[in-house]
């Protein structure tokens, strides 16, 4: 009977006959020696990884960019489970195309189907692991998709070990990744391998698992291997994007192996929508199941009848390939999209700058962006001040704190882009009114031009010489140097000391220097002594009236529209950020990373 | 079949008559199977207890939770401003200060107008577009400015919350609402 079946093969029988040496057989082989690989890597990240919101991310970059050749041990786990996945499917195919289904065989095959699931589950729960802003936001959404299955609430709960995500999300995911999960699969690979084998045997076929076989299971291993660490290699390691903020925006998206079902969700809205992006795949796997039985009862079905039960898998994974690339060609044609993603990237590089040099707070890498002087004072500027004042475009790149175009600010309180700096002074002694200069506050008009003539000039007004607002200036930018600046201000001393001079002759006479004026009449113009230094700054953004800059009548109801004090509002961290950052900003000063 | 120890009463027995031994081996079969599903299912109540825990968590909110956000005179009249709010809260065994979400606020006259930003559909967070309208990334809906969804996934409008004013502060009653329903419910 085996032997007639063996005379009847075709060529390609031949080839996928399950129980000869052959390469497409390999597969089940080289997936078992690529578990083995994924134990041996997922061991080794488990020796440094931390399932929590505070540390997970920081673990991750660390092995990623820290521990040596970390890269490359995270980079083929993260790789090798995508081809795992690969040839999960294919596997599925090639047992679909040699009829590996038929009587006995069938609950083998249904062995097989049982890994897809569990391969895929990997998949999503490793992603999840680095509580990283992808991987995170595309498990929440999915876990709110399950929750619109029937029961869906009660499902989402128990995957996400609660009402909301959180640590126990991750400790959850955890568990299933390095141990349920891996079990499932090591148990259902095992078990399939072994069944293969006593099928043939019941058949009566020639059994073994020789040198020749085994050695093809190692090439195909070794082939797929070679295109994980060339993949590996080509982007220095596996993906790791931001650290994940549940209070940000980031656009989710899924991973590939999703992006089909991503793309379909935007057909079916409402009641549909469950169904509509949840029956195709469902149908899919409906189907897989059923081809054993719509096969027949005939031990050998024929090619023609096998493609055909075949072609409803491929089609649908066509179907997907399809789906996913016009998911991504609609990201890419889409402004608002990239200019998200641009964000998300360039927050990933502070993150990743940042737990390179300095390393990852107890209270996580949120809290590292709180810290940082050149992120969160960005952010607090945004919020707190840009409002009224610009600072001129930004240095880290993506993100331009204005653009030329943006509509006038109102209140305009002066433009900040080389406050305190010679070349700012110098036009404030020549144009204070400026619509950049104090032109736009409640201050127009108090202070005079130094050297145009004013219409109620007396006899004795004299205009300030070219030289005399150089001095000026290089005085009152000295005031506000600070040992610590990078590059360090260079002053010319002579000409300091000639500006000083100027200032206590032509300046006080409005202005305080060193807590005093010479009648302190108009009661405006603010303390020059320390202009532009940290406390000066710190203190105007404090409170603009505590006579460390101007005084009591600036926060005057006359003067509607002058700058708050900020000491209530802000905290004492985010008052000491910002000054550091306006003050870098303002006089072209490397941003301090402390 | 023989035996020729005369101090072996079991095997005696044995060798005597048969199926006492076939049905002895089947008790003690019985038997093991027996205290194996009783260890087993003394392990599995408490097992399972332990594993479903969050199903048996249904403590439910509807307490006012009133959060500062941000000085009134800090928002311009019809401007979105997204706001964070900060405050402590435990999760699981960690409690920390933290942003518990954060919210769109908008001033409109003396009151102050507010939507989570946490898109009803399946929680993206929404942004503000050019005129007051909000739109999420993920799934494109898109909201008017009063929250109401004009187009997309989204089954109901954004989730507006309550605000109020106490020293020139605006204060936000925070609340989490359950995704992808098309009535408001609270998590």
């Amino acid at each position: 009977m085996a032997d007639a079946n063996v005379t009847s093969r075709s060529a390609l029988d031949r080839h996928l006959d399950p129980y000869a040496p052959s390469f497409l057989r390999a597969l089940s082989g080289a997936m078992a020696i690529l578990m083995g690989v994924m134990l041996v890597t997922g061991a080794l990240l488990m020796t440094l990884y931390v399932p929590s919101p505070q540390q997970a991310w920081a673990s991750v970059h660390y092995a990623s960019y820290k521990e040596p050749l970390g890269w490359l041990v995270r980079g083929v786990h993260h790789f090798a489970s995508h081809a795992m996945l690969v040839m999960t499917l294919v596997y599925v195919a090639v047992k679909l195309l040699a009829g590996d289904y038929t009587g006995r065989r069938k609950w083998t095959y249904f062995l097989t189907l049982g890994l897809v699931p569990v391969v895929l589950g990997l998949s999503v729960t490793g992603h999840l692991l680095p509580w990283d802003e992808l991987g995170y936001w595309a498990r929440k959404v999915e876990t709110n998709i399950v929750a619109m299955a029937p029961a869906g609430a009660q499902i989402s709960k128990l995957i996400q070990g609660g009402k909301d995500w959180g640590a126990l999300s991750l400790t959850r995911f955890y568990s299933a990744h390095v141990v349920l999960l891996p079990l499932l699969f090591a148990a259902l690979l095992w078990w399939e391998r072994k069944r293969t084998r006593k099928d043939a045997k019941l058949e009566g076929l020639r059994v073994g698992y020789g040198p020749e076989q085994a050695l093809r299971d190692m090439l195909v291993a070794s082939v797929v291997l070679v295109i994980v660490v060339a993949l590996t290699a080509a982007s220095h390691g596996a993906p790791l994007s931001g650290p994940a903020d549940p209070n940000g925006d980031y656009p989710a998206r899924p991973e590939w192996f999703f992006m089909s079902l991503y793309q379909l969700r935007h057909y079916f809205h409402g009641a549909m929508e469950f169904w509509g992006t949840s029956l195709a795949p469902a149908a899919l796997g409906a189907w897989l199941v059923a081809v054993p039985f719509v096969a027949g009862k005939s031990p050998k079905v024929a090619l023609g009848k096998r493609i055909a039960l075949l072609a409803p898998l491929l089609v649908g994974l066509l179907v997907a390939g399809v789906l996913g690339r016009m998911a991504r060609a609609n990201d890419a044609a889409d402004p608002a999209f990239q200019k998200a993603m641009a964000a998300a990237d360039e927050r990933r590089d502070v993150a990743v700058r940042i737990a390179t040099e300095k390393g990852v707070p107890p209270d996580g890498p949120l809290a590292m962006f709180r810290h940082d002087v050149k992120w969160r004072g960005r952010e607090v500027f945004r919020a707190s001040c840009a409002s009224c004042h610009t600072l001129g475009a930004d240095d880290v790149g993506v993100v331009a704190d204005e653009k030329p175009g943006d509509k006038k600010k109102e209140p305009a309180a002066p433009a900040l882009a080389k406050w305190s700096t010679r070349e700012w002074i110098v036009r404030v002694l020549h144009e204070p009114d400026h619509a950049d200069l104090f032109g736009g506050t409640p201050y127009k008009g108090n202070m005079p031009s130094q050297d145009v003539k004013p219409v109620d000039a007396d006899a004795e007004w004299k205009a300030m010489t070219k030289a005399e607002m150089d001095a000026v200036a290089e005085f009152l930018f000295a005031e506000g140097k600070d040992p610590n600046d990078q590059p360090p201000a260079v002053i010319d001393e002579a000409k300091r000391k000639s500006g000083e001079d100027l200032v206590q002759k032509r300046c006080t006479i409005c202005h305080l220097y060193k807590g005093k004026g010479d009648d302190g009449s108009n009661e405006l113009a603010p303390e020059l002594s320390g202009f532009g230094s940290y406390a000066w700054v710190r203190a105007q953004i404090e409170n603009p009236a505590s006579k460390s800059t101007y005084r009591e009548k600036a926060l005057d109801e006359k003067l509607k529209g002058h700058m708050p004090a900020f000491v209530d509002e802000l905290s004492r961290e985010d008052i000491d950020i910002l000054t550091k950052y306006v003050r870098a900003r303002a006089r072209g000063l490397d941003i301090p990373n402390k | 079949m023989s035996n020729n120890d005369p101090t072996d009463k079991e095997s005696a027995a044995r060798a005597a008559d048969g199926p006492p031994d076939a049905s002895r081996r089947s008790a003690l079969k019985m038997l093991t199977l027996a205290g194996g599903v009783g260890l087993g299912g003394a392990a599995a109540v408490p097992a399972a207890r332990f594993a479903l825990a969050p199903l048996l968590d249904d403590a439910a909110g509807g307490k006012e939770r009133w959060v500062r956000a941000i000085r009134l005179d800090r928002l311009r009249p019809d401007e979105p401003a997204r706001v964070a709010l900060v405050a402590e809260e435990r999760d699981a065994f960690i409690t920390e200060t933290k942003e518990l979400g954060s919210v769109w606020l908008v001033r409109r006259g003396a009151d102050v107008f507010c939507v989570s930003v946490a898109c009803p559909h399946l929680g993206c967070s929404v942004t503000s577009k050019p005129g007051g309208a909000f739109y999420c990334p993920c799934h494109d809906s898109t909201f008017s400015k009063d929250g109401k969804c004009d187009k997309g996934p989204s089954p109901r409008p954004l989730d507006t919350l309550a605000t109020k004013i106490v020293d020139g502060w605006v204060l936000v009653d925070f609340k989490k609402f359950r995704m992808a329903t098309a009535e408001k419910v609270e998590v």
